[in-house]
């Protein structure tokens, strides 16, 4: 998701301190920014095949969750994870009943479920860096798709172990939403 | 394992194609690595990197060795085809495919290739080995990844990749037979 475009000194993080509480002011510049172990980061433009992804899986989600009032889904919505952290996943689920009908600013609450569509750009340090930062926070569930080799990977927070997802296999909400299913190959098919 | 520093223009890369018999052409050192017709400078490797290519390195080449299998080469530059001259961390080729003495690159088409990511590649580039791999035909490649310690295996037969965590065992299948290690094994320090 992320490149690094600016890497302030310890001093100018120290300085400056960006943090969730500031949020409310907006990130720098524009609404593209990541703030990730206390740094803004530029999230890099997307592909076609990167969004569409995005859509559809935002899309399945939707429809099963709100027809069942399970949650909110969202789509890059900026997160308010910790005091350093407001990342953007591409797709975020939130269950029913933790958050208010209207709210403003970021999401203040853990989510159940994160997507994150890793773009070619994006490093092993950079995805790895993510998920433990999603894992401290104590989100249940991360899906991390790979789209260039077409599978993803299914993280848990109780289990160490990493399940890979091919094309002809499901991706299951498990108990975070609860029935949904979905063949990996529907989000990669245009 | 790599960071692109310059990929020339289709013309150059024509013109200039570092071909595999003209490999006394590629700049300075062995720090480079032909990808595609462009030449990618091989970021320095960390020592946990070292250490997991230097224990598998061990385990592989004691059981080929010892089983007469093939020979095991580290950070060895590959003759893969036209354009593509890649020096994976290991690579195994099967007895007698190669001839008892030869200078350069390894003529031949590896049957394993062994990858240990770094944390700066990034997931095209990943990908673009992956399919310069499959494209050459190497029936095993394994895709260690540092820092979440799992590695991912990638078949010429099989379109499906298959991930191991730290309790699964590596296996040479077909291409190093008899051959196992648990994947706890590689990560421990």
């Amino acid at each position: 998701m992320t490149a690094v475009i600016e890497r302030p000194t310890i001093e100018d993080v120290v300085a400056k301190k960006y943090t969730v509480a500031d949020t409310q002011a907006p990130a720098p510049v524009g609404d593209n920014y990541e703030l990730i172990n206390g740094v803004w980061i530029e999230m890099p433009g997307q592909s076609g095949i990167h969004s569409r992804i995005i859509t559809k899986l935002a899309r399945y989600i939707d429809t099963y969750a709100s027809v069942g009032k399970l949650g909110q889904t969202f789509s890059q919505g900026p997160v308010a994870l910790t005091t350093n952290n407001e990342p953007r996943p591409d797709v975020s689920f939130v269950a029913a009943g933790k958050l208010p009908d209207y709210f403003s600013g970021p999401i203040s609450v853990l989510p159940d479920l994160v997507i994150e569509v890793n773009s070619p750009s994006d490093t092993t340090e950079g995805i790895h860096d993510k998920l433990i930062m999603y894992r401290e926070a104590g989100v249940p569930l991360i899906w991390s798709v790979f789209m260039l080799d077409k599978y993803v990977l299914v993280h848990r927070l109780n289990d160490l172990n990493i399940q890979l997802l091919n094309l002809n296999d499901e991706l299951n909400g498990e108990d975070v939403i609860p029935g949904f299913k979905l063949k990996v190959s529907t989000i990669f098919e245009q | 394992m790599t960071a692109l520093i310059e990929r020339p223009i289709i013309e150059d890369a024509t013109i200039k194609l570092h071909s595999l018999d003209k490999s006394e052409v590629l700049p300075v050192d062995d720090n480079y690595e032909l990808i595609n017709g462009g030449l990618i400078e091989m970021p320095g490797a960390s020592g946990k990197h070292g250490r997991v290519v230097t224990i598998l390195s061990r385990y592989l080449d004691t059981h080929t060795t010892d089983n007469q299998l093939g020979k095991i080469f580290s950070n060895a530059r590959v003759a893969l085809s036209i354009g593509n001259e890649p020096i994976p961390d290991l690579t195994f080729v099967v007895a007698g495919r190669l001839p008892n003495e030869f200078r350069g690159a390894i003529p031949a088409i590896p049957d394993l290739v062994v990858e240990v990511n770094s944390p700066t590649d990034t997931t095209e580039g990943i990908h673009d080995k992956l399919v310069m791999y499959r494209e050459a035909g190497v029936r095993l490649v394994w895709s260690v990844f540092l820092l979440d310690e799992y590695i991912l295996i990638h078949r010429l037969k099989s379109p499906k990749i298959q991930l191991l965590n730290l309790d699964d065992e590596l296996d040479g299948e077909d291409v190093i037979p008899g051959f196992k290690l648990k994947v706890s094994t590689i990560f421990e320090q």
